[in-house]
């Protein structure tokens, strides 16, 4: 049997090995963490009217699935179905006049990102795109997922049950089309 | 380990003084008393559970950026720690290492929950597990000694896999080709492989081997329990009318296929009893699954194939010397013939005598597993 401490050359290979096996995720995790927080900063807010209720995420918590109800476009016949279109976004950040879908043939269902087929018209102020790779609750842009303080969750759901209320969500969207929700708020409704 | 049976080998002239001391200094060095693991095992998982709990309450009152530096110093403080204290950690208590390895990964999985939470991510699961993977897999397998270590692993990979084809298939077209999905989806039987492999590497080291050992057997598990899943949700699809279901088969085929390559590079890894056992149920499962797609699941030739995995196990067990497995495996196959009593008595309920014989059936087929389970189990030793 060799023993470890009469060999220090083995010994201290041993010991790098072990602080690169502890290095490695923490580097990498910083570096994921770094590059997830600059990204997030970027793109435009635009508010949106939103419905919604509240599933929970294991890992993340809870959250609210909430349904866009994009200003200027005709609410699907059959929701639930999803909108894997991409969107084209007027109007002044964060008020939008009007949504049109950008996809070659209107009505047709795609599935993940058609964006580079598509040259983006260029009176867009924003080009919201389907992420290729998302949660089973994201329905391309047809819903969105919106995760919450535990202790918010049960309020958010009522308000967004309340027929006097309208939620609207922010979004920001990034030069890259990717939309994530910054926030949530709600207003009466007239 | 025994001092009365080492002084009698030592008395024996078996073996010398010197040789008892070596032994006794390693077995206390490397003892693991099966209860303090347990109650080792159960405290971090209450922790990993506990993080997920904390993080996914999502509080409020303190800043989401603040909330990650502080999961991110834990992290990093952790790390510190056991990097500066290796022999402490790594090489003089085993039990607490694993432990610590433990939160420390469940530490990096939290994380990635936290970042998903805090800056609105909707992406898959499997990509943040696929992530974790990645960066935690060196620390894990590479420092890893116990169940703790091995079964978070272990269960990383089957989740990322999992995930990662169930999302996939899910979104796939419907005449788009999912082969290759069902393929991904198959690799937890190669696990076995896998491990079998860095084991017959790291023979020299005691404590390695007996990690991976660990792994190799928590592969064998997933792929027996997989397989019998699988046959038995053929043969109960039959009976409720979706039988010969496409998807079904095309996972069959994958899994077959996985378990093939993988019963012969355990055979090839693993020499001796117990990796030719270990070789034969997975060869089992690959031919039994393809036998099942080649005959149908009628009641009978679904049973016949299920109770055939089960014979499989319990000869490789008793070939090996593996008394809990030859003990489930006898008890696994009664229960099968008890289910398939009452199948074929189906018809005859109306009139109470299919009852009757279906409840001798089952005296009998219990008393013979008892009887077969005492008479025939191996002596009791651990499981190689």
């Amino acid at each position: 049997m060799t023993d470890d401490t009469a060999n220090p050359a083995a010994k201290s290979g041993i010991t790098l090995k072990w602080a690169a096996a502890l290095i490695i995720p923490i580097i990498g995790l910083g570096i994921i963490w770094a590059d997830g927080h600059r990204k997030a900063q970027m793109g435009t807010d635009w508010d949106v009217p939103v419905t919604g209720y509240d599933p929970r995420d294991l890992l993340r918590g809870h959250f609210i699935a909430y349904q866009y109800a994009w200003p200027g476009l005709p609410q699907s016949n059959d929701p639930g179905m999803g909108l894997y279109g991409d969107l084209c976004i007027k109007g002044t950040a964060p008020n939008i006049t009007s949504v049109t879908r950008i996809d070659q043939a209107p009505g047709v269902i795609t599935i993940g990102s058609q964006a580079a087929n598509v040259a983006a018209p260029k009176d867009c102020n924003s080009i919201a795109r389907v992420q290729d790779d998302s949660m089973p609750e994201v329905l391309g842009l047809e819903r969105g997922i919106l995760f919450v303080p535990q202790t918010n969750a049960a309020l958010y759901e009522k308000k967004l049950a309340d027929p006097k209320l309208q939620g609207i969500i922010t979004i920001r969207v990034r030069d890259d089309g990717l939309v994530r929700p910054v926030g949530l708020r709600f207003k009466r409704r007239d | 380990m025994s001092e009365r049976k080492l002084q009698a080998w030592v008395d024996a002239g078996l073996i010398d003084n010197e040789a008892a001391a070596r032994i006794r200094t390693w077995e206390a060095q490397n003892s693991r008393p099966l209860a303090l693991w347990a109650i080792v095992g159960l405290a971090v998982l209450a922790i990993g559970l506990g993080l997920i709990s904390l993080i996914a309450a999502n509080w409020d009152a303190i800043p989401g950026t603040v909330r990650l530096a502080i999961h991110f110093a834990c992290i990093v403080g952790l790390g510190g720690y056991l990097a500066l204290n290796k022999r402490q950690w790594s090489e003089q208590n085993a039990l607490f290492h694993d432990g610590a390895l433990f939160i420390l990964g469940a530490l990096g999985l939290t994380f990635f929950g936290h970042m998903g939470q805090v800056y609105q991510s909707n992406a898959p699961i499997w990509q943040a597990l696929l992530l974790w993977m990645l960066l935690f897999s060196p620390v894990l397998l590479g420092f890893g000694r116990g169940w703790p270590v091995a079964g978070m692993w272990a269960a990383g990979f089957i989740a990322t896999v999992d995930s990662y084809g169930a999302d996939k298939l899910g979104a796939a077209e419907q005449f788009a080709p999912t082969f290759h999905l069902n393929l991904i989806m198959a690799l937890p039987i190669a696990l076995t492989a896998f491990a079998a492999f860095f084991r017959s590497r790291s023979y020299a080291d005691l404590a390695r081997a007996d990690f991976w050992r660990k792994l190799e057997m928590l592969g064998l598990l997933v792929t027996a329990v997989g397989t019998g899943m699988m046959l038995l949700l053929g043969s109960i699809n039959e009976v409720f009318g979706s039988a010969n279901d496409p998807k079904l088969d095309e996972s069959r085929i994958a899994q077959a296929l996985v378990a093939a390559i993988t019963a012969a590079l355990v055979w090839l890894f693993h020499k001796g009893k117990s990796g030719q056992a270990t070789a034969a149920i997975i060869l089992a499962a690959a031919i039994l699954n393809m036998a099942a797609l080649a005959i149908g699941n009628g009641i009978i030739p679904g049973a016949i194939i299920f109770i055939l995995f089960g014979i499989t196990i319990a000869i490789a067990s008793l070939y090996a010397g593996w008394r809990g497995a030859f003990q489930i495996a006898v008890v696994v196959i009664a229960l099968r013939l008890i289910i398939i009593s009452f199948q074929l008595a189906d018809d005859l309920l109306g009139s109470g005598v299919g009852l009757i014989l279906a409840g001798f059936l089952t005296l009998g087929i219990a008393f013979a597993a008892v009887r077969i389970s005492r008479k025939y189990a191996p002596e009791k030793e651990d499981a190689a």
